[in-house]
């Protein structure tokens, strides 16, 4: 028999808008009713949310790719849970799903807008982490948009995060020299001896970045998958190849700012050295997910790729962690525990 | 035969714009070609922006000048006397001989990364002046990058900057061949008319006297902006990041505005606005094409025979005027091809 469900549903609300680095005062703790799934939905108690940077660019009240976050209501999320009650026939209590079910810890679902999640397959905090958007983000951006060659150097910025860690193995799998940048010693130790990274560069104790790329890059770069942006990548630009190829897949370091960064101007180098730039979502690669999370879960059961997550529990601290991650605190996946694993 | 060869020689580093001073003319003995080797009479030089970065000390990209340098730069002219059997006086010959009237060559060399060979120019398929233009480097990086790199679709909204530049009017031309729209942006108010007028750009904006350069690219771009075009850089090219459309491509074939600076200027970031159009960056140089020189120069010269592609020329005369001549072509004097006409009787 599944726990008896509380009334009540815990949510948290966009509060105010950031300014700048946002604060815990920018969110709000909310109790609403318990909600009840309509025909063809679902309610799913919400077990691990998945905490990403790309939502304080929703905090903004300004167009992006995606639509800001509405002042007094829930924050969107992706998360991993378990069906508690089912209206569609495609899902049944005890199942697990992955879908944007937003800051809470109960959601009612629409059930087209659910995967199922195989929990012999994989520990299920991997469908929002290694097997769901980051690892799929890191799959297509490194080898269709950065397209490093077997034997070329790679430079992963944000490499101990939850797609830079993916981005740095998938490389080595590849046959690549990989550089990674990080922000500590732990994260650069993680780099090293967990994910396999050739070198790691401490950006926070490096006082010359640029330096520090040409000494850890002999036969300089040819490929960065940019998780950062900022300075980092202006060093990045100044040390590519020629020819080198850039995914911009991240610009955390600008998320946060009120007005964009004044930064040199760099494209004269990119001129010269015909470096090639792409911006990249993952959502252009939606009718190839199946084929890159193949070939991630093969990876992930041969032990060719492993994953770390930070985790933290109750909803109630997901500012606090959310916060945290955009400060760099987290190394691999940030997530929330909202519920024990049955 | 003459004895005197003029030239002009890098005489000071600039800084920002560069300035009479840093130019001097220097007089050298004509040489003397030596076993296998030919003297060539230039005739036209060509004024191009990258001459700008290489007179800097720092520059890191291609051969840098040193003070005293004969000034680099692409010619075409004659040869008037020759001890080489393949290379016959009478010939017409392009290569980059510099900002001088006479040259030796040997006729060795590749043109890798603007080499030290010489490509031969035939003067009956057209004036010789264009094998420094429409049918030379001009008119290649106007080719490969539009056919190769921008790849506009028809309908595609294309923006040219610099579009009334040597590079810029081809690359104009070349996208409405392919069925694109084409808008050019430019400095004058005569420079729009020509590229709407005579060129068929779609629509022209005068960045000198439009008041909010965002509401004129809204304006002229209702889709927004597939491919933007750049030969500028700058304040420009900033603003094009505001109206990119979904997977524009943006590709960096020149930074006019920028090759004055001394060191990298401080701009907005624009790299998230990258990310989020999805927009890819292409730095282009035409030098990765030159096994394919004769591929563009073919078919450029079938669009001007068929009357789809028009070119002209800003022409100043003698050699001791290229310097004034440049000056002005850095702040946007010329339209279409800035070439120096070194003797009267040049053909």
């Amino acid at each position: 028999m599944p726990p008896a469900l509380p009334n009540r549903n815990r949510q948290i609300h966009l509060a105010a808008r950031p300014s700048g680095l946002p604060r815990e005062s920018d969110f709000a703790l909310v109790e609403a009713p318990m909600p009840d799934p309509g025909p063809d939905e679902v309610l799913v108690r919400g077990i691990y949310l998945s905490l990403d940077p790309y939502m304080r660019g929703r905090m903004n009240d300004r167009k992006s790719y995606v639509p800001p976050f509405k002042l007094g209501e829930t924050m969107g999320a992706g998360a991993v849970g378990e069906v508690v009650r089912s209206n569609s026939p495609a899902f049944l209590p005890g199942d697990i799903v992955e879908g944007l079910m937003g800051w809470q810890d109960y959601a009612a679902m629409k059930a087209k807008g659910l995967r199922k999640v195989d929990p012999k397959l994989a520990p299920i905090s991997t469908a929002v982490g290694v097997l769901g958007m980051p690892g799929l983000t890191a799959y297509f951006g490194l080898l269709d948009v950065a397209r490093p060659k077997p034997g070329e150097t790679v430079v992963v910025s944000g490499a101990a995060g939850a797609v830079g860690s993916i981005v740095g193995q998938i490389a080595k799998i590849h046959g690549n020299r990989v550089v990674g940048i990080a922000g500590g010693a732990d994260k650069v130790r993680h780099c090293v001896e967990d994910f396999g990274y050739d070198a790691c560069i401490d950006y926070k104790a490096e006082p010359d970045i640029r330096a520090a790329l040409e000494r850890t890059c002999p036969n300089g770069i040819d490929a960065y998958f940019d998780n950062v942006g900022g300075r980092i990548t202006d060093a990045v630009i100044l040390t590519i190849n020629d020819f080198g190829r850039i995914a911009l897949c991240g610009q955390i370091s600008q998320y946060n700012l009120e007005k964009p960064e004044m930064a040199p101007r760099l494209f004269v180098p990119i001129l010269f050295k015909q470096v090639r730039m792409q911006g990249f979502l993952v959502f252009a690669y939606a009718d190839r997910y199946q084929e890159g999370a193949a070939k991630l879960s093969e990876w992930l059961k041969a032990g060719k790729i492993k994953y770390r997550e930070t985790i933290i529990d109750g909803i109630e601290n997901a500012p606090k962690a959310f916060i945290g991650m955009l400060k760099g605190a987290n190394t691999g996946k940030q997530l929330v525990r909202l519920a024990a694993e049955n | 035969m003459p004895t005197t060869n003029r030239q002009i020689l890098l005489n000071g580093r600039p800084d920002g714009e560069p300035k009479a001073s840093d130019f001097k003319l220097g007089e050298a003995p004509v040489p003397k070609p030596g076993p296998g080797q030919f003297l060539i009479r230039n005739h036209y030089l060509s004024l191009d922006p990258f001459q700008r970065g290489r007179m800097n000390a720092n520059w890191r990209y291609g051969r840098k000048l040193e003070i005293g340098d004969v000034m680099i730069g692409s010619t075409v002219g004659e040869i008037i006397e020759s001890n080489h059997p393949a290379w016959r006086t009478g010939s017409f010959v392009e290569g980059l001989l510099g900002w001088q009237e006479y040259a030796l060559h040997d006729g060795e060399g590749g043109r890798q990364d603007y080499g030290p060979g010489l490509t031969r120019v035939d003067p009956k398929v057209a004036p010789i002046s264009t094998a420094l233009g429409v049918l030379g480097t001009s008119g290649e990086t106007a080719y490969w990058s539009i056919i190769d790199v921008a790849k506009p679709r028809p309908g595609d909204t294309v923006v040219i900057s610099g579009a009334a530049g040597a590079v810029g009017t081809i690359a104009g031309q070349i996208c409405k061949i392919l069925g694109a729209r084409a808008v050019g942006i430019a400095g004058s108010d005569d420079k729009v008319d020509y590229i709407t007028r005579e060129l068929g750009f779609d629509a022209g904006i005068n960045y000198k006297t439009t008041p909010n350069l965002l509401d004129a690219l809204r304006q002229h771009c209702p889709d927004k902006i597939d491919v933007y075009y750049d030969n500028v850089g700058g304040e420009i090219a900033d603003m094009m990041f505001r109206h990119l459309a979904k997977g524009a491509r943006y590709i960096v074939v020149g930074r006019i505005a920028n090759y004055n600076d001394a060191k990298p200027r401080l701009m907005p970031d624009l790299f998230p606005l990258i990310m989020t159009s999805r927009a890819q960056v292409h730095g282009f140089i035409v030098f990765d094409y030159e096994d394919r020189i004769r591929e563009a120069r073919a078919q450029l010269a079938r669009w001007i025979d068929d009357g789809k592609i028009k070119y002209r020329e800003t022409i100043a005369h003698g050699l001791e005027n290229a310097p004034a001549a440049f000056m002005s072509m850095l702040k946007g004097g010329n339209t279409g091809k800035q070439l120096v006409k070194l003797f009267p009787d040049a053909r």
